[in-house]
């Protein structure tokens, strides 16, 4: 059945036609004026029009271009009739179809069925067309959701993505989701496009609870949930409207958020519009991709409260071996004296078993001396609280100074002892102090464990980056990427001792952790120098690693950056981090970069007006290079920094430069990304 | 006299208690690691065994558990020491079945009585 629009001003079709054409099922609606046109179209949308031309064509008006161009009547069939006399080609545009005047009826019928069929196709072909875009609107937001939700971690977040997901590709009238977060406690969050009524709020939750509830019929429920239980978080786009209880209503599709064990709640979208086959399809597609990365967030959320946790944990436990092992010291001390006072005569002449017993606790007080010094070493470590004092260092002086230490301990056990080093090793930025307690823990290891007539040799040389890989990943299991792209000084320390068992190999380095205690206690170890030498590597941006074989000897290697203006810098700042993390402090990173023209700025100037207002204390450390420079200030107040940035400027003043600033503290950040943060130049800098 | 198996692998530790031992009159045999230790406790027959618990190859438990339960050494006191006082190690220490379970630091005259009480 089709409308068809009859455009005539005098009696062009006899009424004969008219019937026959109502007869077979179309609807005929005839107009007369031009006027009445366009508003009879607009209002009946005729498949149809059967316009005569020949009266229209005296005022000159092209009516079926102006068809053509109404947007709602754009897909309208236009036939024209008109005598041959009587009509411009003109006239025609915009028409589909012509019939001459005077027409055979037949003909007519004929040409009206034909562009029938033209419009029915062209309908079909519309809608298909209007479904394929909007299956493709939909697989493109679920693309966006995906790739939205593989971003992030935040729970809140998530939720906000398929929110915003579910609106755009399905346009609901109002989604509620049920969010389970823990025994007894729901939230309940509503997105609609108006605000809704109490009355549909206190509805919403129950249709939720109970849309849980069925969801787990005649199973055991995750949690018991009563409304009482289910807070709400409300989101609406307008204001213009009120939402109330009718848009229960409407069509609604409900799904659980679930993966195939874990259950996290339920979602219905609710929409005045009928849902089709493929809308149900979108929206189970976006609630179960929600699911996934949900269940990685709240395991991710658990994870940083037990790290949290931990961490606190691992402070406190720091804090008290300091504490006691200080309180240790004293008591330590006056037994020492006593024993020393005792063995050297002094209280009087002692016998062979005396000496052998005082002796015995002599060595052994040191012992504990040695136990206790290690202990805090590695607490402050922990703590955050070991002081390094970076500088450039020359790493051949460290093993010089290692090597005469021990020669006359290596002498004692007939053990070789040797240095094999490339020439002229570049110097890398460290604690010179720390470095020799690294190696000497290292070689009296090596001449500890070494048996008498051993071999005990020190390599040192430069690698870079790439070769390291090479060279030490199938070792152990490395963190490379936050190792430094730089060239770096390989130290390894070769033995010919006991060695150590494969399977220990990994442990060597926990605290605590004496493989053979027994040999490790009778070489007067005390089962804390690898971690602390671990552990101060690390503070340098190295690795150390082992290999070993036992009876053959052991190789211990470390690697340290040369130095670099780029790393000096970071490791200064990974020592600022972790100061102010473990002692909660915060501190301001200062960067002035790109400066055009150093040659005006006065560093010993500069550095001495700012230390002024710092009351030259240790508040503030500065760092120059070719065109940058970076400060680092303790403990700020608000005040400080204006008046640090105005003496930066002053000292800048003929000069293009950027600045950034970044405060800490900022949760897990490293120093690469600190650094990134003040890359960013400030602007409105006043 | 008597047979006391002193086992232990701190030298300190096991020339102390030889020195105490034998100035009471005792006979030692000495032992520096838990194999070595289970081989004299089985060979030499002790009448008493004093033994720690972390010691190398073998250790003092699981010593201690080998001898009580044979019939040929379930009869010889055996005291534990060791460096630990968890309650936790004194279970399994008493689990083990050993006599006396003594901590580091010991007294010398408590070990003395005890080691009397085993002997009488």
């Amino acid at each position: 059945m089709s409308n068809i629009l009859i455009v005539q001003d005098e009696k062009l079709l006899d009424k004969g036609l008219v019937s026959l054409l109502e007869d077979i099922g179309h609807d005929i609606i005839v107009v007369s004026d031009e006027t009445e046109i366009f508003k009879a179209a607009s209002l009946y949308l005729p498949d149809i029009a059967l316009i005569d031309i020949d009266n229209i064509a005296k005022n000159k008006t092209n009516i079926c271009q102006k068809l053509k161009l109404q947007n709602e009547t754009s897909d309208l069939q236009i036939i024209c009739l008109a005598s041959k006399d009587c009509y411009s080609s003109e006239m025609l545009v915009g028409a589909d179809g012509y019939v001459a005047k005077p027409f055979d009826n037949n003909i007519l019928i004929a040409t009206i069925n034909a562009h029938l069929r033209i419009k029915k196709l062209l309908d079909i072909l519309y809608t298909n067309n209007n479904e394929l875009a909007k299956s493709l609107y939909q697989l493109n937001v679920l693309f966006n959701i995906s790739s939205q939700l593989a971003g992030t971690l935040n729970k809140a977040k998530l939720i906000n993505i398929m929110n915003t997901g579910l609106e755009k590709s399905l346009n609901f009238s109002l989604c509620f989701a049920l969010i389970l977060n823990g025994p007894e406690d729901a939230s309940l969050i509503i997105n609609s496009v108006y605000p809704i009524s109490e009355r549909l709020e206190h509805a919403l939750k129950i249709r939720a609870v109970v849309g849980y509830k069925n969801y787990f019929e005649g199973k055991k429920l995750p949690f018991e949930l009563s409304i009482d239980n289910v807070s709400i978080e409300k989101h609406h786009k307008t204001e213009d409207k009120k939402l109330d209880l009718n848009v229960l209503e409407y069509d609604y599709l409900f799904s659980s958020i679930n993966t195939s064990d874990k259950f996290f709640g339920t979602v219905e979208i609710l929409r005045d519009v009928e849902f089709t086959g493929e809308d149900s399809t979108c929206f189970h597609t976006v609630v179960k991709q929600v699911a996934m990365p949900l269940e990685s967030a709240i395991l991710y959320e658990e994870i940083t409260k037990t790290n949290a946790k931990l961490e606190k944990l691992e402070k406190l436990k720091s804090e008290f071996i300091s504490i006691v092992s200080h309180e240790l010291r004293t008591p330590l001390t006056s037994m020492k004296n006593s024993l020393d006072i005792m063995l050297s005569g002094k209280t009087g002449e002692i016998n062979k078993n005396q000496s052998k017993f005082l002796s015995m606790a002599s060595r052994n007080v040191k012992r504990l001396s040695r136990i206790i010094n290690d202990l805090l070493d590695l607490s402050k470590i922990e703590a955050g609280k070991m002081e390094y004092l970076f500088e450039e260092s020359n790493i051949e002086e460290v093993i010089d100074f290692a090597k005469s230490t021990f020669e006359s301990l290596a002498e004692e056990k007939n053990i070789n002892m040797s240095v094999k080093s490339d020439n002229s090793l570049p110097k890398i930025y460290a604690d010179t102090g720390k470095i020799e307690q690294i190696l000497s823990n290292l070689v009296s290891n090596a001449i500890k464990f070494t048996p008498e007539n051993g071999q005990v040799c020190i390599f040192a040389e430069v690698i870079n980056f790439k070769n390291l890989k090479k060279d030490i990943f199938k070792f152990q299991d490395m963190k490379f990427d936050k190792l430094l792209k730089d060239d770096y000084i390989k130290i390894t320390i070769e033995d010919t001792g006991v060695g150590i068992k494969e399977k220990d190999i990994p442990k060597i380095f926990d605290k605590f952790h004496q493989i053979e205690s027994s040999l490790s206690r009778k070489v007067g170890g005390t089962g804390l120098g690898l971690p602390i030498v671990k552990q101060l590597i690390e503070a340098h941006r190295g690795i150390i690693w082992t290999q070993s074989e036992i009876n053959k000897g052991s190789k211990f290697s470390f690697i340290l950056p040369i130095a670099s203006s780029n790393n000096k810098f970071l490791l200064e700042l990974d020592n600022e981090l972790k100061y102010s993390k473990y002692n909660h402090t915060n501190f301001v990173l200062i960067n002035i970069f790109n400066i055009s023209d150093r040659l005006g700025l006065n560093i010993e100037n500069l550095k001495e007006n700012l230390t002024d207002i710092f009351e030259k204390d240790k508040k503030i450390k500065i760092f120059t290079d070719k065109n940058d420079i970076k400060l680092i200030i303790k403990n700020v107040i608000k005040l400080d920094i204006n008046k640090t940035i105005e003496i930066l400027k002053k000292h800048l003043e003929n000069d293009n430069y950027e600045m950034g600033i970044a405060v800490y503290p900022e949760d897990g950040i490293t120093s690469e990304e600190l650094l990134d943060f003040t890359k960013e130049p400030l602007i409105g800098l006043s | 006299m008597s047979k006391i198996l002193v086992a232990d692998d701190e030298q300190d530790i096991v020339e102390t208690l030889e020195f105490i031992l034998e100035n009471e009159g005792y006979e030692c045999l000495l032992a520096y690691d838990g194999e070595d230790a289970l081989n004299k406790a089985k060979n030499e027959k002790p009448d008493l065994i004093l033994l720690d618990v972390m010691m190398p190859k073998i250790n003092g438990y699981k010593i201690c558990r080998l001898l009580k339960f044979d019939k040929k050494y379930e009869n010889i006191p055996i005291i534990m020491l060791t460096a630990r006082s968890q309650q936790e190690d004194k279970e399994i220490g008493e689990e083990t079945g050993a006599d006396e379970y003594v901590t580091k630091p010991f007294s010398i005259d408590n070990l003395l009585e005890l080691v009397k009480k085993y002997l009488k």
